[in-house]
């Protein structure tokens, strides 16, 4: 803001009269704060009063989701402790990982497993037919 | 209570807003003076302007939440103020300043006082033979701190216009009070 002109000097109040006239407004305008300062006061106290069961069932919605998720997470740990292959180094490697220590990528083996298995295996006897007669699959 | 220095106005108002006793003593410090000589410009009678100025502060502080966040205090105010002063000399027929004693200051100095009062009512007086857009733009320019754009739209002028009310009104003073006050130029 400017500076007053010196020809509005004379408008201006003097000291006393200023710091009077500044008192009594002050003072006057102390319930008006007052008022404001409660007003701000009962607004903030609805505020929480709205938000209080808000807030609540949040903690109780996030607690319960907390506990959860910490109940997973200490499985979790439990398989942290073994470090987990990578499935993609795991085709490339011929090292077999633990628990599979006769792994072998011959498919050739792996079907003679299969075939010496199946002709070791004992044949189940087919159920008699219902008139007394065996079926045909079976010779003695 | 917040302690008040030199803050921003804007702040001020916020805090007013929220009933801070102290920032609203900052923002009665910093317009009290112009504030009253506004006043005084228009009633012409010192203790009507005191109560002019009282009342402006007081509605200002009720009306405090129209002020748009960031909108300067002053300008507002002192519309405030202008619309109770001209309420006030309406409503109750304000008598003239001549008829009225002006002695009221409260300056300890009688010479000064007396010289003070004498200088004042013929600065009110010289004001008010100015003619109304010339008074009210000297007023807005020299004691309410508009520039003259500002001057301008609160008159519905253009800025030439504002400029050239400013110039005359204040040529039209140094006229009158020529050989009691000195005028600078512009």
């Amino acid at each position: 803001m400017r500076d007053w002109p010196r020809w509005l000097e004379s408008l201006r109040p003097d000291e006393v009269t200023s710091a009077r006239l500044r008192s009594s407004i002050v003072q006057a305008a102390e319930p008006l704060l007052k008022a404001r300062r409660d007003d701000w006061w009962e607004v903030a106290s609805r505020w929480a009063g709205l938000l209080t069961p808000v807030a609540a069932a949040l903690v109780l919605v996030f607690g319960g989701l907390a506990l959860h998720g910490g109940a997973s997470g200490e499985s979790l740990a439990l398989t942290d402790g073994e470090p987990t292959p990578d499935p993609v180094e795991l085709l490339h490697s011929e090292v077999a990982p633990a628990g599979f220590s006769e792994f072998d990528t011959n498919h050739d083996v792996v079907f003679a497993a299969l075939g010496e298995a199946a002709r070791q295996r004992p044949r189940a006897a087919p159920a008699p037919r219902p008139d007394g007669t065996q079926p045909r699959s079976v010779r003695p | 209570m917040v302690p008040t220095g030199r803050r921003d106005e804007a702040e001020l108002v916020g805090l007013v807003q929220g009933g801070d006793a102290g920032a609203f003593d900052e923002l009665v410090r910093r317009y009290l003076d112009r504030g009253f000589a506004v006043a005084l410009s228009i009633l012409g009678v010192p203790q009507d302007a005191e109560d002019a100025v009282q009342t402006a502060f007081i509605r200002a502080l009720e009306r405090i939440d129209q002020l748009r966040p960031g909108s300067p205090f002053g300008p507002w105010f002192f519309s405030v103020l202008r619309s109770t002063a001209l309420n006030l000399r309406r409503r109750e027929n304000l008598r003239s300043h001549e008829e009225i004693p002006t002695s009221a200051s409260g300056d300890s100095n009688p010479e000064r006082e007396l010289d003070r009062t004498l200088t004042r009512g013929r600065v009110l007086a010289a004001l008010k033979e100015l003619p109304e857009q010339q008074r009210t733009a000297v007023i807005l320019y020299d004691l309410e701190g508009y520039n003259h754009r500002e001057v301008a739209e609160a008159l519905g002028v253009a800025v030439g216009t504002s400029r050239a009310h400013v110039h005359h009104g204040r040529k039209a003073l140094r006229d009158r009070l020529g050989p009691v006050i000195e005028l600078e130029e512009e």
